[in-house]
């Protein structure tokens, strides 16, 4: 297999997982205005829970990997297990935020929660090897299918690639419909929304238990693709850059979020280890984050609705169904026709 | 009251002794009304009279120690805001609270109630099962637009709006919720002398909807002009009920507001 072709698969898988990750975290914080800062924690447990089910029951013997539980499940159960138990996770999350609606403490408990998650892992080993991780978790279905490495990793590079295009289905039906306007609403006013019969409780819950869903399906392909996952993986900073992703891109418009993630994630990230530098060594290795910092502040401050800014008006009704209909309300002087204005509202959705 | 005990109808809203404290701070303090279908009654009184937690409480969003609150007969103490609000009483706030990063269309449609679409289920089935729906709630929409004047910026973010359009948009949008109940908040805090003026048509036209209207205001001229009645508060007590004509050579009043 060769160099470039082992470095093009790596490449589209990586932005496959990650794009598919910053649209769990648009659903959260793009829409519904959720302070996720423990969003990484979500794609961190999908990614020990796939390993868990894949590395099969740990050996105990010197020199092997410690890990709890350890089960060797066919392929796809792990991933689907991942995302079901990161779920949970994001529906205890919900609840424990449930007693108060306010965004600096949903901030600020999500924060805490992460920091807590990597100390204790990193700390209590018979849990998933401590600081040293997981490693060696087998493809899978490398054995079955019986291809060379070049062509197994195009099968993965598809196989995500699918996944990604099925989660996006799924997102734009919520998102553009009467619930996911709903969802901005309370993003938008918690009180005007809630004053208006909105349950912000509810949508919480929805959109913490999806999103944590979709990350956790994310942590698992990622495990089960690069074979490894250890708490250097997760630290805080990997949420920030998501975060990143998505201003870049652009808040609540889920394309524009898979630009975002284009842009920071290979264009800057990875374009910066081609730069030719003179910096000391050490700086190098942090030059993609710097970057990123750089590229969001410089958004932040000239584009802040990213690179495709969100929808105006985001229901979407087919054009056809809208034309079919037949109008009996009375117009008020201040336009000709009550159904050009219905239309118009459909057909001009970016406005 | 009188019109309460004609009828065997509940009151659209009671409110019994309710009371709500912030730590040592009685803000109501055993306040009871009674409010009669279709009657548009105002709350007055000086800044700290209790008014606008008066308000809060009745609608969820701040928890009363004790008391009871019902609804056309039905008790909704203690219910969490949108249960209220789906049960029919509605209320704006004194800060405008506009959806400002989505068109005043769709500040109107987030409102309209028992949505499927609005629902995840069928959120998630597609949009054949909610568009009929929403292309119906769009011409109503489309039709409070048209009626409080604001038809021409249906589609412009409802952050660009004015302060004045600001507090029409949340008497829109609320009655787009069809409330039995709705209780307008300080409508004109703030506003010039012009938009008030089209402020008060829009209130005046809210009974003949069938609405039922508390109104909390600062502005004796314009709860004169606009209730029926009026309930005067001071330190969260009510201090008189009637008609404000006859209230505003009460000498306990005059000293409220002189006092406050």
């Amino acid at each position: 297999m060769s160099g470039a072709n082992l470095y093009a698969t790596t490449l589209l898988v990586y932005f496959f997982i990650d794009v598919l990750a910053a649209w769990g975290l648009n659903l959260q914080y793009g829409l519904f205005g959720m302070y996720n800062f423990a969003f990484i924690l979500f794609q961190s447990i999908g990614a020990y829970t796939a390993a868990v089910l894949t590395l099969g029951p740990p050996k105990h013997v010197f020199g092997t990997q410690d890990y709890f539980f350890g089960a060797q499940l066919p392929f796809p159960l792990p991933i689907v297990i991942a995302g079901g138990v990161a779920g949970v996770l994001g529906l205890i999350v919900a609840l424990l935020l449930s007693r108060n609606l306010r965004s600096d403490y949903e901030a600020i408990v999500t924060f805490g929660l992460s920091i807590m998650a990597l100390l204790i892992v990193t700390a209590v080993v018979p849990l998933f090897n401590g600081a040293s991780g997981l490693a060696q978790v087998p493809e899978p279905l490398q054995g079955t299918l019986g291809l060379g490495a070049g062509a197994y990793s195009w099968v993965f590079v598809g196989f995500s690639g699918l996944i990604c295009l099925a989660s996006y289905g799924v997102l734009r039906r919520v998102q553009g419909s009467p619930f996911g306007r709903a969802l901005r609403a309370v993003r938008e006013s918690r009180d005007g929304a809630a004053a208006l019969g909105v349950n912000a409780t509810w949508c919480r819950i929805v959109v913490s238990v999806f999103g944590a869903v979709l990350a956790g399906v994310s942590g698992a392909l990622l495990v089960e693709f690069i074979t490894a996952w250890s708490p250097a993986a997760w630290t805080y900073v990997e949420s920030l850059t998501i975060f990143s992703a998505i201003i870049v891109g652009g808040v609540g418009n889920d394309i524009g979020v898979l630009l975002g993630v284009f842009a920071t994630e290979i264009v800057f990230a990875e374009g910066s280890t081609f730069l030719p530098t003179s910096l000391p060594p050490n700086l190098v290795g942090s030059l993609p984050w710097i970057l990123i910092g750089i590229v969001t502040l410089a958004f932040l401050w000239a584009r802040p609705q990213g690179i495709v800014p969100e929808r105006r008006d985001c229901v979407r009704i087919s054009k056809r169904r809208a034309a079919a209909v037949t109008w009996d309300v009375p117009t008020h002087g201040d336009f000709a026709d009550l159904r050009d204005i219905v239309d118009g509202g459909v057909a001009s959705g970016r406005g | 009251m009188a019109a309460a005990s004609r009828s065997m109808e509940p009151p659209m809203l009671e409110v019994r002794d309710l009371c709500v404290s912030f730590g040592g701070l009685r803000a109501v303090d055993a306040v009871s009304i009674e409010i009669s279908p279709h009657e548009v009654v105002g709350i007055i009184g000086p800044n700290g009279a209790g008014k606008s937690t008066l308000v809060s409480a009745i609608a969820g969003s701040v928890t009363p120690d004790s008391g009871a609150v019902l609804l056309a007969g039905r008790p909704i103490t203690k219910l969490p805001p949108h249960r209220i609000a789906r049960a029919g009483l509605t209320r704006t706030y004194q800060m405008a609270t506009q959806f400002s990063r989505m068109t005043v269309l769709e500040n109107l449609l987030v409102g309209a109630p028992k949505q499927r679409g609005a629902q995840l289920r069928w959120a998630l089935l597609g949009r054949r099962y909610w568009e009929q729906e929403e292309l119906r709630l769009r011409a109503k929409a489309l039709e409070l637009l048209a009626r409080f004047g604001l038809a021409k910026w249906r589609n412009a973010y409802a952050g660009s709006l004015s302060g004045g359009q600001l507090r029409i948009l949340e008497i829109a949008r609320a009655l787009m919720t069809d409330p039995k109940m709705l209780i307008l908040d300080e409508p004109t805090a703030g506003l010039a002398p012009l938009i008030v003026t089209e402020i008060e048509g829009h209130v005046e036209s809210l009974p003949r909807s069938g609405v039922t209207v508390v109104l909390v205001e600062h502005r004796l001229d314009f709860v004169e002009r606009l209730a029926d009645r009026v309930v005067v508060m001071a330190s969260g007590r009510v201090l008189r009920q009637g008609a404000l004509k006859n209230l505003r050579e009460d000498a306990d009043v005059v000293g409220a507001y002189i006092a406050g």
